[in-house]
């Protein structure tokens, strides 16, 4: 079954950018990608989820986040701001940085398209509780 | 209304072995304490009817007596329908009648205490009482309640001075007692309120009473029902041990509890699931940041909110499959399905169904990994024939002489080896190695490189002690030697699939086209002088076959094309080459590659049907075509088969009519050969413009041969294209055609 939702993937590598977009929109996703979220913040509109790399070169992962949030706040979206890392540990300490959780195994797409199924599950579940 | 007596157990007294007798097996073997509970109710039946009818006997207080006895009876008439009647004979019910009866009883005793008046109004719910007491447990305590109403009647009556109604005093009663046992039946208007105070008293207690002795059958009841439901739950498990499930069920505290299968200890690996928390069993050591983790954490928070009308939307929320023990040898795969339990409208538990798929998922994997390998293993094959197969032939027969050669110099049995004989059997399997690293035959090298490792062994002390036994390794190096022999062979086979020559890609070697061009050309201008002999006519031959190319050469090419044409036309099709080493001479082999591509297509456009299509009609709706090449004396003879529609011989005339061309009957296929005749409704890239099968025919015929047509309406359609010379004889349709 084709799953629906919007998903921003931030990343610096094109290559990577391509491949998870093709893996995503093959699940059934609208999957958009940039190199520079900062200025395309505009993209999150209507994104259900964010899928971040915290290490890009000339940004802090950090300061990427905060402004993708304020930016989404302003839209009143409340999209989901997942971590993308290879790095455990990293992923361990989402929380600490202010991401709503982690992909920690970048590179595998398989496994990152049974994770994105697992965050649009939470986003199901939150949506209900709200009614 | 029969009793079925059972047998007593060995060892039980008489009177025990009275009432199991009288109790049906099957009651008696679902309550072990039967016995205990029968004696009890007899007990107190017995004492209830003997103190009653004692103190009638005695004529004292008769009334009160008479009452009790009256109670008493009808708690007997209980047991004995509760042990007679096969409809009783339920453990509620006995529990009932036991209830009854004790409180039978201790209404005796309070009577006796109390005197006439308590017995008046006490006399009146106990009926109830006892109806009450069978209905069920819960209406017992409405005849407490009953009961403490009365009592606390008598005190409102102790308050106002009141006094008994008249009612009970009517002359027809009272001329009753005093001529049947001449006591005085009631008071007389205006008795003595000390009366009402020793009234209340008794009553108090016998209430009291009551209420102790129903406790202790509700208990007992109690105790009956947690039995009943313990063996139900046995069965339960028994039921999901058959299931082969992991089955368990949670509570709101995420907590197992109630039954588990068997099969849940298995998959989860514990001795015991109770109390247990879900997260633990279906995510063991996962991250924190775990999003499936985390999503059905969130599932759980939601879970018991959710009214069980949505429960649907909630089942879709969980992961249908799960890994435990991710990444490492352990690892279990499990299909996860959720079940709600719903309790007065509300969920209440959830039940998990966990399947272990670990072994289906292994083997499913290890298919996968088989056929990668294969295509790998192909892959590797065609870029070989790609880069030259002659050297790879020549590998796989040196490898597969210098394996006899090892074999040879090993020996038949173990015995003693010198050092230079150790280093030549070692250089046996490193050259083979070297040979399979190669052309990346990974399975050879291995087999190899263990056979180098056990002859590694020999070399110390073959070159310390100047010679060695092989007897602590022949048997290795034996089985090695092949293995190796076997593993040739399965690439051999791989080498002959993979070429579109066949087996004939074996014996080809590569010669320049021109010389043999030349050299026919040479055969037949002698052949045409004066060196025309039988040996003149053998080198023609020899020439020719030189020239010839194997069939699969131009059948190959189609290998690919024809799941892609059908995809185009939205069908389905598989294709079948046979005969792939028979030799088609140098005039048709220039033709025939375009020749078969148009047939081909066209039984793919005309006669191959639409998968629907196929199923409606019965059909496998996956078509097939197939091309076979079976040499010929004067030939090879050339099968083009499809087993879709046949030729549509109506609209092959009625188009024959439109063009103005006749055509004999029988021989309507002779249109689809003529120039500009197409029955396809529309003009694409793969058929209807009528002119490709028309140029078939004019190739076959410039080579030589000719193309001859047999169809069969709704099973299928042969082309044969055989050489001008060969014995004409009737298609014979194949088997795939007349199977239907």
């Amino acid at each position: 079954m084709a799953e629906t939702g919007r998903i921003l993937v931030i990343d610096d590598s094109i290559t990577l950018l391509s491949k998870v977009k093709e893996r995503l929109s093959k699940d059934g996703y609208e999957v958009l990608t940039t190199t520079n979220a900062v200025a395309n913040t505009a993209l999150l509109k209507g994104v259900d989820l964010c899928i971040i790399d915290f290490h890009m070169p000339g940004y802090d992962g950090a300061q990427v986040l905060q402004a993708l949030k304020k930016a989404a706040q302003q839209m009143g979206n409340e999209a989901l701001m997942y971590l993308h890392t290879t790095d455990q540990a990293e992923a361990a300490g989402y929380k600490k940085h202010g991401f709503d959780g982690a992909f920690a195994m970048k590179g595998n797409f398989d496994a990152l398209s049974k994770q994105v199924q697992a965050a649009f599950r939470m986003i199901k579940l939150r949506k209900m509780q709200k009614g | 209304m029969t009793t079925q007596a059972a047998a007593a157990p060995e060892g039980t007294n008489k009177f025990d072995a009275f009432i199991l007798g009288r109790l049906n097996p099957e009651f008696r073997a679902g309550s072990p304490d039967v016995l205990r509970r029968a004696k009890t109710a007899a007990l107190f039946m017995v004492l209830a009817i003997a103190i009653a009818y004692f103190f009638t006997a005695l004529n004292i207080k008769f009334q009160n007596y008479m009452g009790a006895a009256i109670e008493g009876s009808i708690a007997t008439v209980g047991v004995f329908l509760c042990w007679y009647f096969p409809n009783f004979r339920s453990l509620e019910v006995v529990g009932h009648i036991e209830a009854a009866l004790m409180t039978g009883a201790l209404i005796a005793a309070s009577y006796f205490v109390g005197g006439i008046d308590g017995a008046a109004l006490r006399f009146l719910p106990t009926i109830p009482m006892i109806a009450l007491l069978l209905a069920g447990p819960r209406a017992a305590w409405v005849w407490l309640g009953v009961n403490a109403l009365c009592t606390l009647a008598m005190f409102k009556l102790d308050e106002h001075g009141a006094q008994l109604p008249e009612s009970f005093h009517t002359p027809e009663a009272m001329q009753w007692w005093t001529t049947w046992k001449g006591a005085t039946p009631l008071p007389a208007p205006g008795f003595k309120p000390e009366k009402w105070r020793e009234l209340k008293m008794s009553d108090t207690i016998g209430a009291m009473a009551m209420a102790l002795a129903l406790t202790s059958v509700f208990e007992a009841l109690k105790n009956e029902a947690l039995r009943m439901v313990e063996q139900k739950n046995q069965e339960l498990a028994q039921l999901f041990d058959n299931m082969r499930q992991a089955i368990f069920t949670f509570g709101k505290d995420n907590r197992v509890t109630g039954q588990y299968s068997g099969q849940a200890k298995k998959v989860f690996r514990a001795e015991e699931l109770d109390g247990a928390h879900v997260l633990d069993l279906l995510f063991p050591n996962a991250p924190d940041y775990d999003p499936e983790f985390m999503a059905f954490k969130e599932w759980l928070n939601v879970v018991f909110t959710t009214s069980p009308e949505h429960w649907d939307s909630m089942a879709e929320m969980v992961p249908g499959e799960r890994v435990l023990n991710e990444f490492t040898d352990d690892e279990v795969f499990l299909s996860v399905e959720v079940r709600p339990i719903v309790k007065s409208g509300a969920i209440d538990r959830v039940m998990v169904l966990a399947t272990d798929e670990t072994e289906k998922v292994k083997l499913a994997r290890e298919a996968a990994e088989r056929e990668a390998e294969h295509n790998k293993e192909m892959a590797a094959m065609k870029k070989l024939l790609s880069g030259g197969a002659q050297l790879f032939i020549a590998f796989m027969q040196s490898a597969t002489d210098r394996l006899e050669a090892f074999e040879h110099d090993l020996g038949a049995a173990p015995r003693l080896v010198n050092a230079a004989e150790v280093e030549v059997l070692f250089q046996h399997a490193h050259t083979v190695k070297g040979e399979a690293k190669a052309f990346e035959l990974v399975d050879l090298e291995d087999i190899c490189h263990e056979l180098e490792e056990k002859l590694d062994d020999l070399r110390g002390p073959a070159a310390e002690h100047g010679s060695t036994s092989t007897e602590v390794c022949f048997h290795e190096i034996a089985d090695g030697i092949a293995k190796a022999h076997g593993e040739i062979q399965k690439v051999r086979q791989r080498f002959i699939d993979a070429s579109p020559l066949g087996e004939a890609v074996l014996k080809q070697t590569t010669v320049n086209r021109d010389d043999v061009g030349e050299l026919e050309e040479e055969v037949r201008a002698l052949l045409e002088g004066e060196l025309d002999s039988p040996r003149a006519r053998r080198i023609q031959k020899l020439a020719q076959r030189l020239a010839s190319r194997p069939f699969g050469e131009s059948a190959g090419r189609l290998q690919d094309g024809v799941p892609a044409w059908a995809a185009q036309l939205e069908k389905r099709a598989n294709f079948i080459v046979d005969g792939k080493e028979v030799l088609v001479p140098p005039q048709l082999a220039r033709v025939l590659s375009g020749c078969l591509t148009h047939m081909v297509r066209n039984c793919l456009a005309h006669g191959i049907e639409t998968p629907e299509k196929r199923e409606a009609l019965g059909k496998d709706p996956v078509g097939m075509i197939k091309l076979t090449c079976l040499p010929g004396s004067a030939g090879p003879n050339i099968l083009i088969e499809d087993d879709g529609a046949g030729l549509n011989t109506e609209r092959l005339r009625a188009k024959a009519s439109e063009m103005g061309i006749d055509v004999k009957p029988g021989r309507e296929w002779e249109l689809i050969f003529a120039s500009g005749m197409s029955t396809a409704d529309k003009v694409d890239d793969i058929s209807g413009r009528g002119v490709g099968m028309a140029a078939v025919k004019s190739d076959l015929e410039g080579a030589g041969f000719e193309v001859d047509v047999h169809t069969s309406p709704g099973q299928g359609t042969i082309f044969l294209i055989r050489h001008k010379g060969a014995t004409k004889r009737t298609i014979q349709p194949p088997a795939f055609l007349s199977r239907s």
